[in-house]
């Protein structure tokens, strides 16, 4: 019966290890089972992940193919921009220097403007002396010169109102002609007489700084080879002559001189003329 | 006088009449590109030369610069009523005188 016992109990010790060993051979086998589940999952994460990134070390390549491009034409643009930079720097130099010649050829053509105008009022002026002069020697007759010299005044001077005298001084002034004005009254007015006095005496014409409507405006004196002959005296101006210009003085230098010239041929041709009438008449 | 004088200094060809009515019938036979007329004329005054050749066909569309004395505005009124085209007063401004023909003769 022991030996039985022993047995059964033996039987049951082996079945339970066996139970035991089997349970723990399956429980091994689940873990290893679970092992290699785990396994095979991380085997399959870490294919993906390898293949995504060798897509992203693909990528990486055209990437950076693309940047080494892009590094080539940023430096071919950055030579162009330096270029272009410099022609701008160059242009910029170019346009300041036009815009200099530019500058220098407008005040060369505002000067030579200008010279052009101051030609032309030369011009004019001298115009006008010529034609007073030619005007007082255009003529021998002892009644045009006063004549020539109304136009002077009138046209050149711009007054109506003169008288020309003949006479060496203030006292044996005696009148030739005269326009507008009295003579006898124009030589009664001081200020006329003293500024007449004067230039008889001086020779040189005295003329007013500006025109006055109610005032003498110039006495001039007739001078021949440097002595007085007579003179002129010249009254209010015309409305609308509104200043004495450097050309009036000039006129009334060329009256003081042609004139008197003019005066003093006519005289001479118009004694020429009776003295020889009267030897015409004589010899008959 | 003078102004004829003056044009012929730069050279322009001049007629000259001595009264007016000898203005407008040189004017006529003539036909001159400019007529510089003076107001104070004897027998027809400047105003009326003006107003024939206005009205006269072959001189109406030839301009005519009065040269005045007296430079009021009545006066100058008249004459351009009367058909002048310009104006210059005395003491005769050389410069000026030149300018205004020079540009009635399209020279400038």
């Amino acid at each position: 019966m022991k030996e039985r016992g022993d047995g059964d109990s033996y039987i049951r010790r082996v079945h339970e290890d066996t139970q035991r060993y089997t349970h723990e051979m399956l429980e091994e086998n689940r873990k290893l089972r679970l092992l290699a589940a785990t396994l095979e999952s991380q085997r399959r994460g870490a294919a993906e992940t390898l293949a995504a990134a060798s897509i992203k070390l693909q990528r990486i390549d055209v990437i950076e193919a693309e940047l080494d491009r892009l590094r080539n034409d940023s430096a071919r643009l950055e030579q162009i921009a330096d270029e272009a930079v410099a022609k701008l720097r160059q242009r910029d130099r170019e346009a300041d220097d036009l815009a200099r010649q530019l500058q220098e050829a407008e005040a060369e053509s505002q000067r030579h403007l200008e010279e052009f105008a101051s030609f032309e009022q030369q011009n004019a002026n001298l115009a006008n002396l010529y034609v007073a002069s030619f005007r007082l020697h255009s003529t021998l007759d002892r009644d045009e010169v006063p004549a020539a010299i109304q136009e002077i005044a009138i046209n050149l001077i711009g007054s109506e109102e003169l008288a020309v005298y003949e006479g060496e001084s203030l006292q044996t002034l005696r009148p030739l002609a005269w326009f507008g004005v009295d003579p006898a009254s124009v030589l009664l007015a001081s200020p006329v007489r003293e500024r007449l006095e004067r230039a008889l005496a001086s020779g040189q014409a005295w003329v007013a700084d500006a025109p006055s409507p109610d005032s003498i405006t110039a006495c001039v004196p007739l001078t021949v080879a440097g002595r007085a002959a007579g003179a002129i005296v010249v009254m209010r101006l015309l409305e609308q002559k509104r200043s004495i210009e450097p050309i009036d003085h000039e006129l009334f230098d060329l009256l003081a001189t042609h004139a008197a010239t003019a005066l003093y041929c006519a005289n001479l041709h118009a004694e020429a003329t009776n003295a020889c009438g009267a030897i015409a008449v004589e010899a008959r | 006088m003078m102004e004829r004088m003056i044009l012929q200094k730069f050279s322009y060809e001049l007629i000259t009449a001595h009264d007016g009515a000898e203005a407008v019938d040189k004017a006529i036979a003539e036909k001159p590109d400019l007529i510089l007329m003076d107001v104070v004329m004897p027998r027809m005054d400047g105003f009326e030369a003006c107003r024939r050749l206005n009205q006269e066909p072959a001189t109406s569309a030839i301009p005519v610069i009065m040269v005045t004395t007296r430079g009021e505005a009545k006066n100058v009124e008249t004459g351009f009523e009367l058909g002048c085209s310009e104006y210059v007063t005395k003491p005769i401004n050389t410069l000026e005188l030149i300018t205004k023909v020079r540009s009635y003769l399209g020279e400038t």
